[in-house]
Formats: structure tokens, C-alpha cells, sequence
């Protein structure tokens, strides 16, 4: 579930690139909430959030393509 | 009216350990207390609030997201298609401005289907009364619990203790 969620977050975040699976997900929040949702899941859970911050929020910078992690 | 402390009080007692939201003048007093708590992380839109809610809810915490009620409005989006689709629960605390149509002309409309609005999003609310307080708590904690979506508990003007009398 929270896999898919952050997809969701991805998709928004990455709709240049039409073939990640992330691209297939549904109608997402904005990016701009899912990214607060991985600061409060990072800050909180720190293990946890890590992943979530570099399959999502760092996707751009680091040239990794969606749902990479 | 009830006070801030005994407010923020019975929040925790329930187990919400994650605050966050929008600043309002009817909410002023309860922010205050949990920014001298020191457990309040402030959002520029009530949308990121809700946001950040989830991810805290994620990292295993109870969260509560403050706002005044056009907040919903802002937030509609992420509630609908974050929250509710993926049972990301949360406490709204949600100000009822514009109640009985006194308020500034922007808050009107908003206050009078708030009630709708809440319903047609699928939130279950209840508001909160000096009297019922203690019920209304229990009911937050178990509709929390049981269905695993965000909760609101209106606050109207003058059951809290605000910041200014």
C-alpha cells in the first residue's frame, strides 16, 4: 500500500517519463503533499522514510527512473 | 467554555502524539498551548498539513491537522485521494467559521454547507459542545479507530478558550 501511494507521488512528480509503471497509477494527491508526507514519514520513522525520499523525492536530481529506489 | 490545556489535554490522553494545521483565531488558544508543549509543526496550506499528517500517521503516530473550516476546501483533494482511498486516518480540528452566517463575508458561504460538505466528502464529524465534550472525544477516538479515515471535531466559537477573550 504505502508502495503504491508513493507512486502515486512519483507519477505526479515524473509525467515526462511514460514508461515507468508509475505513470500508470491513478488520479494522484499533488506532489506537493506527497513530498510532506515523506518529510513527516522521514522525520518520524527515519529508516523507513529513507526509501521514500529516494524513490520519490530525489527522482529528478539523481536521474533514477520511477519506482526505482 | 472549555480550556486550551484540558483541550490539548484530552487529544493526548487519546493518543495523539502528531500535531499540525493552519492557523485560525478560534484554534489560536489550543496552537498556543501545543506550541508551549512543543508538539505542534506548523503547514503553509492545510492540504501539506493533511499531507504530513499521513506521514506521520505512516511512522506511527495519531495525528491531528488544525483548521478553519475553508481549509477543507484546500485540502479536499488530498483527503479524498490520499486519505480515504488509502485509510490514512487523521483528527481534523476544524473551526466553524462563518456559523450562522456572522462572520466575514468570505466565510458564509463555507459555513452554512459545511455540515454537507463534510458528508459528501464521506468525513464523519461531530461538534463539539462544553457539555458533550467527553462523548465527543470517546466518539472521535472510536470512529478513529474503527474506520480508519480522517475524523473532524468542529469547533464553534467560544467552547474553547481562545487566545483572546
Amino acid at each position: 500500500m504505502t508502495e503504491q501511494m508513493i507512486t502515486h507521488g512519483v507519477a505526479r512528480c515524473s509525467q515526462s517519463d511514460p514508461f515507468s509503471h508509475a505513470t500508470m497509477a491513478s488520479r494522484p494527491a499533488q506532489p506537493d503533499v506527497l513530498l510532506r508526507m515523506c518529510a513527516a514519514l522521514s522525520y518520524n520513522a527515519p529508516a523507513f522514510g529513507t526509501n521514500f525520499y529516494a524513490g520519490g523525492f530525489f527522482h529528478n536530481g539523481t536521474g533514477k527512473r520511477s519506482g526505482e529506489r | 467554555m472549555i480550556e486550551s490545556d484540558a483541550f490539548v489535554q484530552a487529544l493526548q490522553d487519546m493518543g495523539v502524539d502528531f500535531f499540525t494545521g493552519v492557523p485560525d483565531s478560534i484554534l489560536g488558544g489550543i496552537i498556543a498551548e501545543l506550541m508551549v508543549r512543543r508538539l505542534y509543526t506548523p503547514a503553509v496550506r492545510e492540504d501539506e498539513a493533511v499531507g504530513m499528517a499521513a506521514g506521520a500517521y505512516m511512522a506511527g503516530k495519531i495525528p491531528a491537522v488544525l483548521m478553519q473550516n475553508s481549509g477543507l476546501g484546500t485540502s479536499l483533494n488530498t483527503l479524498i485521494s490520499l486519505n480515504q482511498i488509502y485509510r490514512q486516518p487523521c483528527i481534523l480540528i476544524v473551526s466553524w467559521r462563518g456559523q450562522g452566517g456572522k462572520d466575514a463575508p468570505e466565510h458564509l458561504v463555507m459555513g452554512e454547507v459545511m455540515p454537507q460538505f463534510l458528508d459528501t466528502m464521506k468525513i464523519p464529524h461531530r461538534t463539539l459542545t462544553e457539555k458533550t465534550a467527553v462523548e465527543d472525544f470517546k466518539w472521535v477516538a472510536e470512529t478513529f479507530m474503527k474506520q480508519r479515515i480522517p475524523v473532524a471535531l468542529v469547533i464553534t466559537k467560544g467552547v474553547v478558550k481562545g487566545l483572546h477573550p
